[in-house]
Parts: structure tokens; C-alpha cells; sequence
């Protein structure tokens, strides 16, 4: 398959402190993240998963090696064109979903679509679109607290999407739920990677989450190996 | 609840802001306008004052012969001494109040009781008392609970009530009228006025107040618009330096109570505000979003602080008749677009914490 990588690590390392305090998190991990696979990263609490996302996410620059997104590299870009591109190319699922809660799962989704940039006043209806997707079509004007955990992690997912990216970057999506949310979860993000061909980043201590995943890898002491 | 109960303090802070400003600002122009009401209404084209005085409550005094010099000028119709003193002690049984003691010369008195030196209006009873007597203010009636034939003292004289005039509410001090022969005899019986007051035939204005003048160096004349406009820059100049230290006072508080309870809301919204970050929002629509919040706070504010002045207002009359408020919309205004600024520099710390927010808080579990 010669398709160009979602996400693209080479040589990354990420080093945090100084002197006797020196943590290497990251240390020289390359990772490449293609469409239609969902890859799963592994590791015990501490071991930099969460961190790796933020590289690949735009949110922290690695000490050094460098991050690609669709083919550009990012590590040196300034913090405006960093939120340019998350706004624009990365959807993120977070743990604890992180819905705002002064607004509807509708509201939530359609804020994204509108950051996203579209102009074409359908953000309600692309919003609507999504949520019925991922199954909350009875559920779209509910504020978060009205939602279930699953019921919000689906929004969460839907908001992902709402930009039409192509790159999801999930932190432990499925955490915080119950096993049958959770392997709906995986199931969703899962389908959501085959038929939108997306490439899914998720970072998981969850040992069911890896079984849905297409690839996984392990994370210690900064080494990234696959599993 | 916890949102609701710091919008509520935010929007309450406004309240206090707006009522504080449009009070001040209210009774700024009560002061300067209602207290020149009665040079504006005297039915007087030329004030003739002292050489150098420059407000009606400036004091001044002139030789009482030059009334009639300047009756005897081509072009006057009526010329009138006036002997005004501020700040007198009226008793009325165990009460007392300070008063503006005015003695004018009834015969000179114009139709309707709006003479040279009279009293503006009269609501009840006569406008030209005689030796002994006294016109009040319906205000101090009022408040004095004093009314025709009862007796007060004003310094060491007694007087009847005769009449109870209205237009003599100053703000500041209350107008009470008397035969000036009375107001000479508190003075020890010196030949002087404070103000001569001359109406002249139409349009002769300007040659008269030239030729008294010529009468004598030490006289100043103002056509009446003109001493009005005078006295209020005169106090403009006293009141708004004071005024001007409360409105920044109010600014500052309200600008640090909207500062705080948004910066307490910034803070406990940290969260949320790392998850906009993270997900792209420009920084600038962050901004934008912590000043719409609260513009909306002021605005909330600014109309329940209105409505909140008009009772003030009227509860403030009900219990102080003489207090003087104007309220203006240009004044209104001035108010809002202070709240609003107000409301922008307290947004400024919350922004700023805003800006500084960290994305990477919302991977926290």
C-alpha cells in the first residue's frame, strides 16, 4: 500500500526535567498511522502514551524527531497554525468525553462544525447527521449531564468527526464505561475506521480495547514495540 | 446552581455599578441644572453682581444707590435690588433648617407673582410679603410641616407665612422670600444689595448692560442666560472633581467585582476552556467568548440597575423632598457605555488566564 501516512513519528523523543531529574518518556519512537486501521498503544500508567498523543496532536513539540500529518510536518509550527490544524485535521476522543456542558449533544457536535470553518450554515444538519450516526438520533438535544458515560463518549465521537477528519487521536476512550460501553465504543471507532477509512490513534490500558484494534504496541521506558 | 448564583453576584455587581454611576451622574445634573432654575426663570434680562463674582452663589455686594442710577438709564423698564444671603438658620419650633433668605422689593414685583427678586411661582397664598412676613418653598413646607400664618424665626427675626411659593428648590439650599427692608435690617442696616436685577426694553440688552457698566467699575453685568450658564461652570468646577472620584471609585469596584466572579468562573471553567484549545479554538474566540460573557452581565446589569434607580429615585424624594436628580439619556448613555468598559477591564485577568489555559489539562483524568 503505497497510500501516504495519517500520522507520521520519526526519531521522536520527549524528555522532561533536568540533570538527575531527567525522564526520557519518548525515546526515539517512530509510528505511522494509515487509513482504515485503528492502532492501539499499550503501556503501564506513566509510560508517556498520553504524551505521545499530544506530540502526534499538536499539543506538546517532541525534544526532538519530528511529527507528520498528512505529510506536513508540524513539530516546528507556530501555536495558530497547530490550532489551524487540529480544528481542521484531527479529530480527538477523550477519556472523560470533556462535552461542554452549557450545551446540547447537538450544540456540542455543531460548535465543532462550525470551528471547523464551515460556512455553509449545515453545521446543524452535518451535526444531526453524525449524531444519528452513532446512534443518539433520540438523544441530540440533551445536555451532558442528561447523557449516560457511553451515551457521551458516543458525542465525543461524533464531535471527532464533525470536521470531517481523518486522523483520530483517542486517549482512553473507553475507560471510564462499563464493558458493554466499552465494546460499543471500540465497535464504533472500529466501524467508523473501516467505512470512513480513518486512521485511529488510541492510546488504552484496556486489554479489550487491544482485541478490537488492527495493531498494537507496547510503550516502556520510552520504547515503543509492536505487540 | 454554582453558574447561576456568579452570574446573579456578577450581574448584581453591575446593578450596584450602574445605580451608583446614574445617581451621581443624576444628581450631578439635578445640581448644576435645577440650581440655576431660579436665575434661568426670574423674569430679569441683566443681573448686575460685583466686579469678579461669577455665580449667583458667589457673594457679591453693591452700593443699593446704584438701583436707582441704573433705573435712570435710556432703556430700562424696571431695575430691582436684590439682597440674597446663603446658609441662614430657620427654626421652626424645635426643627431648624439652613435657607437662602431673599429680600426683594415687592412693588417692583412683576405680573403673577414672577417679579424682579420674587418668588418664581406661588402655589398658595400672597407673593409680596410685607415686613414680617415670608414666602416658603412648598419643599420646606413640607418638609417643615409649616404652613400659612404659622410663625418661624430666620436668624434672629420672626416672620408669618404668607405664601408657599414652588421653583425655590435649589438642591442644595431652599429659597425663602422677604421684603428686602427685613434682609437690611439683618445686615445692620447698611445701604447694600447683592444683585441688582434690571429688565430692559426689547432688544436693548446690550446698550444697557454698557452703560451700567459706566456707572461704575466695580459693577459686572451678565445678560441672564449668560450669569446662568457662569453659575453652573462655577459648579461644575466645585462638584465635578468630587463627582469625578466617585465615578472612578465605582468603576473600580464594579470593574473588580465583574473581574472577580468571571475570573472564579474562568478558573472553574478551566477545564472546558482546555477542551476548546485542544479541539482548535483560535485564541482570539476564546477571548471573545470570557467579554461576551461579560457584556451579557452588563447588559443584564445595566437594565436592573435602571429600573433599580427609578425607585431609588423616587424612594430618595419620598423621603428627602429637596433632593434634586435629573435623569438625561445622553446620561444613560455615558452610564452604559461605562458599565460596558467597566465590564472589558474586568474581563481583562480572566482573559488572560484564558489565554494562558494549558490544553493539555482536559488528558487528566
Amino acid at each position: 500500500m503505497n497510500e501516504q501516512p495519517l500520522l507520521r513519528l520519526v526519531g521522536v523523543t520527549k524528555v522532561f526535567g533536568e540533570g538527575a531529574s531527567l525522564v526520557h518518556v519518548l525515546d526515539n519512537v517512530d509510528l505511522e498511522v494509515t487509513g482504515g486501521i485503528v492502532t492501539a498503544i499499550m503501556g503501564p500508567s506513566g509510560a508517556g502514551k498520553t504524551t505521545l498523543l499530544t506530540i502526534a496532536g499538536g499539543l506538546q513539540r517532541p525534544t526532538s524527531g519530528h511529527v507528520e500529518v498528512m505529510g506536513e510536518r508540524i513539530e516546528g509550527l507556530p501555536q495558530g497554525a497547530l490550532a489551524t490544524l487540529r480544528r481542521t485535521r484531527i479529530g480527538f476522543v477523550f477519556q472523560s468525553a470533556n462535552l461542554l456542558e452549557a450545551l446540547s449533544a447537538r450544540e456540542n457536535v455543531e460548535y465543532m462544525v462550525d470551528l471547523a470553518g464551515d460556512r455553509r450554515g449545515l453545521g446543524k444538519e452535518r451535526a444531526t447527521e453524525l449524531l444519528r450516526m452513532v446512534g443518539l438520533e433520540k438523544r441530540m438535544d440533551a445536555r451532558p449531564k442528561q447523557l449516560s458515560g457511553g451515551e457521551q463518549q458516543r458525542v465525543c465521537v461524533a464531535r471527532a468527526l464533525a470536521n470531517r477528519a481523518r486522523l483520530i487521536l483517542a486517549d482512553e476512550p473507553t475507560a471510564n464505561l462499563d464493558s458493554q460501553r466499552a465494546a460499543e465504543i471500540m465497535g464504533l471507532l472500529r466501524s467508523l475506521s473501516r467505512d470512513m477509512d480513518c486512521g485511529i490513534l488510541l492510546v488504552t490500558h484496556d486489554v479489550r480495547a487491544r482485541e478490537q484494534a488492527d495493531r498494537a504496541f507496547w510503550l516502556e521506558d520510552g520504547h515503543l514495540s509492536p505487540r | 446552581m454554582a453558574a447561576r448564583g456568579r452570574f446573579a453576584f456578577t450581574v448584581a455587581g453591575v446593578v450596584v455599578a450602574t445605580l451608583l454611576l446614574s445617581f451621581v451622574l443624576g444628581l450631578y445634573r439635578g445640581w448644576s441644572e435645577r440650581l440655576t432654575t431660579y436665575v434661568d426663570e426670574t423674569d430679569t434680562d441683566l443681573w448686575v453682581v460685583q466686579k469678579g463674582v461669577e455665580s449667583f452663589f458667589s457673594p457679591s455686594v453693591v452700593q443699593a444707590r446704584y438701583v436707582e442710577n441704573i433705573r435712570a438709564i435710556d432703556g430700562v423698564e424696571a431695575s430691582s435690588g436684590l439682597s440674597a444671603i446663603p446658609m441662614l438658620r430657620l427654626r421652626s419650633g424645635e426643627d431648624a433648617y439652613d435657607v437662602y433668605l431673599m429680600g426683594f422689593d415687592p412693588a417692583e414685583t412683576g405680573a403673577a407673582g414672577g417679579g424682579l427678586g420674587g418668588p418664581l411661582r406661588i402655589v398658595r397664598g400672597s407673593g409680596a410679603p410685607k415686613p414680617g412676613e415670608i414666602v416658603i418653598d412648598q419643599i420646606l413646607a413640607r418638609i417643615t410641616g409649616v404652613d400659612i400664618g404659622d410663625s418661624l424665626t430666620v436668624s434672629y427675626l420672626n416672620f408669618q407665612v404668607v405664601g408657599i411659593s414652588s421653583g425655590g428648590n435649589l438642591g442644595v439650599t431652599l429659597l425663602c422670600f422677604v421684603a428686602r427692608s427685613e434682609v437690611t435690617r439683618l445686615l445692620g442696616d447698611y445701604p447694600v444689595v447683592s444683585h441688582i436685577l434690571v429688565r430692559t426694553a426689547p432688544g436693548r440688552e446690550s446698550e444697557v448692560a454698557t452703560a451700567i457698566r459706566a456707572v461704575s467699575p466695580i459693577l459686572e453685568v451678565f445678560p441672564r442666560s449668560e450669569f446662568a450658564d457662569s453659575t453652573q461652570r462655577v459648579l461644575r468646577r466645585s462638584i465635578l472633581p468630587i463627582l469625578s472620584v466617585v465615578v472612578v471609585l465605582v468603576f473600580i469596584v464594579g470593574a473588580i467585582v465583574v473581574g472577580l466572579t468571571m475570573y472564579t468562573t474562568t478558573i472553574e471553567k478551566q477545564r472546558e476552556f482546555g477542551v476548546l484549545k485542544a479541539l482548535g479554538t483560535p485564541g482570539q474566540r476564546l477571548v471573545s467568548i470570557v467579554l461576551q460573557q461579560s457584556v451579557i452581565c452588563c447588559l443584564v446589569g445595566f437594565a436592573i440597575g435602571q429600573l433599580g434607580l427609578l425607585a431609588t429615585v423616587w424612594l430618595t424624594q419620598q423621603v428627602v423632598p429637596q433632593f434634586v436628580t435629573l435623569i438625561k439619556p445622553g446620561d444613560l448613555v455615558t452610564v452604559f457605555v461605562l458599565v460596558t468598559v467597566m465590564g472589558m477591564a474586568g474581563s481583562w485577568l480572566p482573559v488572560q488566564r484564558v489565554v494562558r489555559v494549558d490544553p493539555l489539562v482536559v488528558f487528566k483524568a
